[in-house]
């Protein structure tokens, strides 16, 4: 079995880092190659450990190159016959998002508020509970625009998501990254109010898909 | 003597937001990926604990 991590340029380099179940890492094919490791059989671990394994040999390969394309976890073939059809319809896509996140890396952002307790702690009624709430989560969005707009302004691409809070994730190319910081700063020490969490910089896990 | 402590809660942050990422971005080639939903899940849950925990933490600084 063959597990895929990322996929780079042929003149890239690996570095010299245990896959999953401590496996050695390999480039595999010409041109875009794929960096995985070889197995005997699906490791029977725990998936989270795995999953950190691909996740540190990703982003070993990130502190190395300019051009990386990570692959969600979990992607394997059965041998290379398998994996060479699959870089062949790819080759196109593959080459116009590595070109598309070369010199970028990927910064995240999460925005969490305590909302309902600011809400409960200012009001004395229900309805007064309610407008309250609704006025913080209407300023909370406020806020959260302004960070991602600013942001978004920074990087070469941006995506968002609400899930249970607002997520960002920032392709951000490396000598903008000390700028981005300081926007997150900034808003950090202005609203002391909401959680703002910065992570990163990553590999571009977040910039892969196929898009024009 | 200084020692300076490393944040285990923001270190545990960086840990779910990476598993996170290796999860649920990143290139799909096959769509057959062998994780079960029940471990995805716990990433989420554990990533909301966390954030709260700071949200908590931060207010009483």
């Amino acid at each position: 079995m063959i597990r895929v991590y990322a996929f780079v340029h042929e003149a890239a380099r690996v570095p010299e880092i245990a896959g999953v179940d401590g496996a050695p890492i390999e480039q595999h094919g010409r041109g875009v190659s794929a960096v995985v490791s070889r197995h005997e059989r699906a490791a029977a671990g725990d998936p989270r450990h795995e999953a950190v394994a691909h996740g540190l040999v990703v982003e070993a390969l990130a502190s190395v190159n300019d051009a990386v394309l990570p692959v969600r976890f979990g992607e394997t073939f059965a041998d290379n016959q398998a994996l060479d059809a699959i870089l062949r319809d790819r080759d196109d896509e593959i080459r116009a998002t590595l070109a598309r996140v070369c010199g970028c890396v990927e910064l995240g952002v999460r925005v969490a508020g305590a909302v309902p307790q600011r809400a409960a702690a200012a009001a004395e009624s229900g309805t007064g509970y309610m407008e309250a709430r609704l006025a913080l989560l209407a300023e909370r969005d406020t806020v959260v625009h302004g960070l991602h707009d600013e942001l978004r302004a920074l990087a070469r691409d941006a995506v968002q998501s609400e899930r249970g809070g607002f997520e960002g994730a920032y392709l951000v190319e490396r000598p903008r990254i000390e700028a981005a910081y300081e926007v997150v700063q900034r808003f950090t020490a202005a609203h002391r109010e909401l959680t703002i969490v910065c992570t990163g910089p990553w590999a571009p896990y977040s910039f892969g898909g196929t898009r024009a | 003597m200084t020692v300076s402590h490393p944040t285990p809660l923001h270190e545990q942050i960086t840990l779910l937001e990476l598993v996170d990422r290796v999860l649920n971005k990143g290139v799909v080639l096959t769509g057959d990926i062998t994780l079960s939903v029940a471990d995805v899940d716990l990433v989420y849950v554990g990533l909301r604990v966390l954030l709260a925990s700071v949200a908590t933490l931060e207010e009483a600084a």
